[in-house]
């Protein structure tokens, strides 16, 4: 399973790389902004997106809506990170179709789960 | 006056024509009226009866009566000087007077006889003696009556004249009343016209019944671009709010209440109805500019009435509340930039902490993982800091939301103490709990409430120095539910209780004894407390500790208590 990261803080995309390495999944990018990782999307093979919510380019929520709406990425399951704890920020990443929702701070291990969940959970 | 008659008479005696003269009689006489002038002249610095005054028309009866007989007694020329003295005494008031002229005349017509100057040579002389004092007597009896008549017409015209007076007095009383009220109006109306003019931070806009502007003020010409000569008489109310929110309810002309002749007047009706009840109506309402922009205003909107009491319209207070909301805007822009800022780089803190730990390859000596402890525990102090402040910032902007579900009370204290049991044996804190029912199931949020009864523990712990005691005690009184917190710490002194709600407020004895925190956890529990309609109480003793009491009713969420603190 390869799997996109997308995160502006580059300590963080590190540490989820290492996450997604420790699931046993490969990683297929780890960028820091919204638009270059729809174009990944667009050009090399993702079978998981874990996305940040804030972010240049586009938000974590408008890329789930994006990847939801194309026909070739709508089946991708996607997780989002965020540092917004209020339940209306859950119900506008879960309104826009992403299949999990992890607040920051995490732990690696929870991380871990949540991919493993995720990824094994057909659409 | 009769000193001027004597000096005449004085003339003709010194002058060669005329009669035997009798120097010393005549000289006597001369020295009476003088006296007698005398007299009069200082009688008004006498402080004696006006009945004196008589004094002086006696006397000159006396001058004349002696004059008379010294210029040659019945053939005297001076017998008409009777007459001043005569009408003087008669006009005095009452028959005395009458006696007195009556009796002066009669002895000066008779003294010639009587000193032997004359002698009553003929009957004529006889008739005369008697005939001349009756004449002066019926004179002085009708000089009395005319001025008696006299007299009353004078005192009817003084009395006229100071009813005049009295008159004139409270005419000009009551003008004097009238310049002042007239200067109060005005300067009433000036400090209006000053008020007026200086509200321009409101618009306020009146109407009659049916909508139309009455009243534009500066504000209102301000804040929405219209002056008051293009809305007085020509505008309505309505036309200066946004369609969608006045649309009547029912279409134009289904409407039931009468009013469908006036334009917009379902509008209006929907917009007054509140006020029309005679209700406070406070609300937020778009306003439309003269330039066509639209603004959130908050409107108060009362009911005016005429002089009779009669309703004759509304008044409208609308404040721009653009800034108001830009700065809520930002306040929860602000929270949510901070608390992103914060969680993600306190995430990578904790997320290379945990890997570093749990690093199966190379594994930490005591004292890195120890050291990699504090790293972590300092990391989540800071990360419990962020949600705290998040959460303040919502109870301020009131988005501070509840999920309110049937709970157990018991279950959220017992789940708390196991919290808190970790800390408190760190502590060296004896912590004991006392729960009556196992179940007590109220409406509330068990996170938020969970929160509230933590936030309680944790301070009741950090309060009490080692070898003390916490108890927290739950009780179930059917209408209510009690949480106390008591511990045997540092207390608090009395005079800060009030503050302690207050957000970053630290209490002494909490400073003195460096007790970690902010002050932000009361702040916290309050506001908790507070959106279940509960209430908190305080008390506490320096040096002996503190209980915390919260009462949650068990129904209902209106009826909110204000705290005792």
């Amino acid at each position: 399973m390869r799997v996109l990261i997308a995160d502006d803080d580059a300590d963080l995309r590190s540490l989820m790389i290492v996450a997604v390495e420790k699931a046993g999944y490969e990683v297929a990018a780890a960028v820091g902004d919204g638009l270059e990782a729809w174009h990944v999307m667009q050009t090399a093979e993702v079978g998981l997106a874990v996305l940040d919510v804030s972010m240049p380019g586009l938000t974590g929520v408008e890329l789930t809506q994006l990847i939801r709406l194309d026909p070739g990425l709508r089946t991708i399951p996607v997780l989002v990170i965020t540092a917004n704890v209020q339940s209306s920020m859950a119900e506008s990443v879960y309104g826009a179709g992403a299949n999990g929702l992890i607040t920051k701070p995490f732990r690696v291990s929870e991380l871990v789960q949540s991919l493993h969940r995720i990824a094994d959970r057909p659409l | 006056m009769a000193l001027i008659a004597f000096a005449l008479a004085n003339v003709v005696v010194l002058s060669p024509m005329v009669v035997q003269v009798e120097a010393g009689l005549v000289l006597a006489a001369d020295t009476v009226v003088v006296i007698a002038t005398g007299f009069a002249a200082l009688l008004p610095r006498l402080k004696i009866s006006a009945r004196w005054e008589l004094v002086i028309p006696i006397a000159t009866i006396v001058a004349v009566a002696l004059l008379r007989v010294g210029t040659g007694g019945q053939a005297s020329p001076f017998a008409a000087l009777l007459v001043i003295p005569l009408v003087w005494i008669a006009s005095e008031p009452g028959i005395r007077s009458i006696v007195i002229a009556a009796a002066g005349v009669a002895v000066t017509v008779a003294l010639p006889f009587a000193v032997g100057v004359s002698a009553l040579e003929s009957e004529a002389d006889r008739v005369r003696l008697v005939f001349t004092p009756l004449v002066f007597t019926v004179a002085a009896v009708l000089i009395n009556r005319i001025s008696r008549v006299a007299g009353r017409r004078i005192e009817q015209l003084q009395q006229i004249d100071a009813e005049r007076r009295l008159l004139v007095a409270s005419l000009e009383q009551l003008n004097d009343e009238a310049l002042a009220r007239a200067q109060k109006t005005r300067k009433a109306n000036q400090l209006f016209d000053e008020v007026w003019n200086a509200i321009t931070g409101h618009a306020i806009v009146g109407t009659d019944l049916t909508g139309l502007i009455t009243v534009w003020n500066p504000g209102a010409e301000s804040l929405l671009g219209y002056t008051t000569a293009e809305t007085i008489g020509r505008m309505r109310i309505t036309e200066l709010h946004i369609g969608d929110e006045i649309r009547p309810e029912f279409p134009p002309g289904a409407g039931s209440d009468g009013m469908s002749d006036f334009p917009s007047a379902s509008g209006f009706d929907r917009l007054v109805r509140t006020a029309r009840e005679g209700l406070r109506d406070v609300r937020d309402w778009t306003y439309r500019r003269r330039d066509g922009e639209e603004f959130t205003a908050q409107v108060s909107i009362a009911q005016r009435f005429d002089v009779a009491g009669e309703p004759a319209g509304f008044i409208f207070i609308a404040t721009d509340e653009t800034d108001a909301r830009e700065v809520e805007r930002l306040k929860d822009e602000f929270a949510g930039l901070i608390s992103h800022e914060l969680r993600t780089p306190l995430s990578s803190i904790l997320g290379y902490a945990e890997l570093l730990e749990d690093d199966a390859d190379e594994p930490l000596t005591d004292q890195q993982a120890a050291y990699l402890g504090v790293i972590d525990r300092n990391a989540r102090r800071l990360l419990a800091l962020v949600g705290d402040l998040l959460f303040t910032a919502q109870v301020d902007s009131g988005r501070f939301t509840m999920e309110k579900r049937p709970a157990n009370v018991s279950a959220i204290v017992t789940a708390a103490v196991e919290s808190a049991l970790p800390v408190a044996a760190a502590a060296r804190v004896e912590l004991m709990a006392r729960i009556s029912t196992p179940e007590v199931i109220i409406d509330a949020d068990p996170v938020r409430l969970g929160q509230a009864v933590d936030n309680l523990l944790s301070n009741a712990v950090k309060f009490t120095p080692a070898g003390g005691s916490v108890t927290i005690e739950l009780e179930d009184d059917g209408d209510q539910v009690r949480i106390s917190v008591t511990d045997t710490g540092f207390g608090i002194d009395s005079n800060e209780l009030h503050r302690l709600s207050e957000r970053f407020f630290r209490a002494t004895t909490a400073r003195k004894n460096a007790v970690q925190g902010v002050g932000l956890g009361l702040t916290i529990t309050k506001a908790i407390v507070n959106a279940h309609s509960g209430r908190m109480d305080i008390s506490s003793e320096v040096g002996k500790g503190t209980t915390m009491l919260v009462i949650l009713p068990r129904q209902g969420t209106d009826g909110q208590t204000p705290d005792a603190w």
